[in-house]
């Protein structure tokens, strides 16, 4: 903590210039170790070979690339407006930040945090999750390579209720950057709030995926491997699966025969399985789970209780759907951050937004529909911070965060720099 | 077994303050991969 308070004093006022070439040397550096770093996500957390390479390791890549374009353009002195040419703005490091990361995409997460706290000015002190925490520490040596000042950035490990509780409330600290539950990110803007702390939150999702009668022939199956990828350990995955009457019956005879072919396997191999969750205490929080949904009543279309057969060691759960889900069951409720779908039917649009709204998260929703004007009512009416289309996909550098219980503030592209910004207003600058 | 105890403060890896250690598991293989420190001196 101290390294990082005496460290900004001089990093606060480095140039955009020393920053931009110090993070093209880091963007170089991690190209290098790109392959290790995909490895040690696979031993961490379990994330298949190609997986890893392209998708968990390839985000941080991009993440770096992207944020070293934003800080290139970004003017961090500039008149309020051409009516006001006297009145200026500046933006400056919002000061120390505590990054907190969790374990699921550990390397995207790590990433959002420490390249704009560095573009922005800001030092830090990262505390990855301590299930995953070996990819971080290769980020940490590739940083120590690229030489960045002493104390800009440090690394601690630890756990939540002991070091990340430190980290939160330590009066040194101004900024809180955290990704994970929603429950730890209530007691961290607890810690936070003693002192005002600067807090960004990303939290949890239980996305909703609107699949309209005249959706493309690809959408259910696509939905289904959205809601498994990463072993369903993503919080802005499509875990409720809404579905229109007139198309509900076609819908779960395909998700039965896609899901029951789904292939889970040892992540080291290559292809385009998913491997184990993260963690015993997920695997049984999973099955526990699953086990509800049939106590309630939910109608179990593939997958279930139990491991995948032949594989008996590691954490493996069998993907699961289920059908005749409503949202007052708890599995339409819950986070369940494993490879389980809950699939209920609608009758109107008008019923398929009430649905997909009515949840305290708001992260991601999904529309999938051929018709452009419902594209855009839909669209409009979903409370939650990004709506995906089709599967178009959003935007490396588009704003990642959420409504409500999904978080406070947005990462990743210019917005996520300027989350490490603080903005002052100099009226009588000339 | 990686050995990941030291933490990286002011520009070095340096030993934890802590004796307290945290083992990471390979989710795969329910097997130890690694081991941590437990920070708690800030």
């Amino acid at each position: 903590m101290a390294a990082a308070k005496k460290a900004y004093a001089s990093w606060s006022f480095s140039t955009k210039e020393q920053r931009l070439e110090l993070l093209e040397k880091l963007y170089e550096n991690y190209k290098k170790r790109w392959n290790d770093i995909a490895e040690a996500i696979t031993l961490e957390m379990g994330a298949p070979k190609d997986f890893a390479t392209q998708l968990q390791a390839g985000t941080g890549a991009s993440h770096i690339k992207s944020f070293i374009r934003y800080l290139k353009n970004f003017e961090f002195e500039k008149p309020l407006g051409d009516h006001a040419p006297n009145q200026r703005l500046i933006y400056e490091p919002k000061g120390v930040c505590a990054l907190i990361t969790p374990w699921n995409w550990p390397m995207n997460q790590v990433c959002l945090k420490v390249v704009p706290a560095l573009a922005s000015g800001c030092t830090m002190i990262l505390k990855p999750s301590e299930l995953a925490p070996l990819s971080s520490m290769i980020l940490a040596e590739i940083i120590d390579e690229v030489k960045f000042p002493p104390g800009v950035f440090n690394l601690v490990n630890g756990d939540g209720a002991t070091t990340g509780d430190a980290l939160t409330s330590h009066p040194d600290v101004n900024m809180i950057s955290f990704t994970g539950s929603t429950r730890a990110g209530a007691l961290i803007s607890q810690n936070a709030a003693k002192d005002f702390k600067r807090v960004s939150l990303e939290l949890g999702g239980k996305g909703a995926n609107i699949i309209f009668k005249d959706a493309d022939p690809e959408a259910i199956e696509r939905g289904a491997l959205r809601c498994f990828r990463n072993s369903g350990q993503s919080c802005n995955a499509p875990t409720r699966m809404l579905v229109e009457k007139s198309m509900y019956n076609e819908a779960i005879e395909r998700l039965k025969k896609y899901t029951e072919e789904f292939k889970v396997d040892d992540p080291t191999k290559e292809g385009d399985h998913i491997g184990p969750v993260i963690s015993e205490v997920q695997y049984n929080k999973i099955q526990t789970l699953i086990q509800k949904g049939i106590d309630e009543g939910a109608k179990l279309v593939a997958g279930g209780v139990g491991k995948p057969s032949g594989l008996d060691k590691g954490y493996y759960v069998k993907p699961t759907v289920f059908a005749d889900v409503n949202n007052n069951m708890e599995i339409a409720k819950t986070e369940i951050f494993g490879p389980v779908l809950s699939v209920i039917p609608f009758e109107t649009e008008e019923e398929a937004i009430q649905i997909a709204n009515d949840t305290p998260y708001g992260l991601t929703n999904y529309i999938q529909t051929q018709d452009p004007e419902k594209v855009k009512r839909v669209a409009r009416k979903l409370r939650s911070g990004m709506v995906d289309v089709n599967g178009a996909g959003i935007a490396v550098d588009a704003p990642f965060g959420g409504f409500k219980h999904s978080g406070i503030g947005r990462e990743a592209g210019e917005h996520g720099l300027e989350e490490f910004l603080e903005v002052k207003a100099v009226g009588g600058w000339s | 077994m990686l050995d990941k105890k030291k933490l990286y403060i002011d520009g070095q890896w340096v030993n934890s303050k802590s004796s307290q250690e945290i083992k990471v598991i390979n989710p795969a293989n329910e097997q130890e991969c690694g081991v941590i420190s437990l920070g708690n001196m800030m």
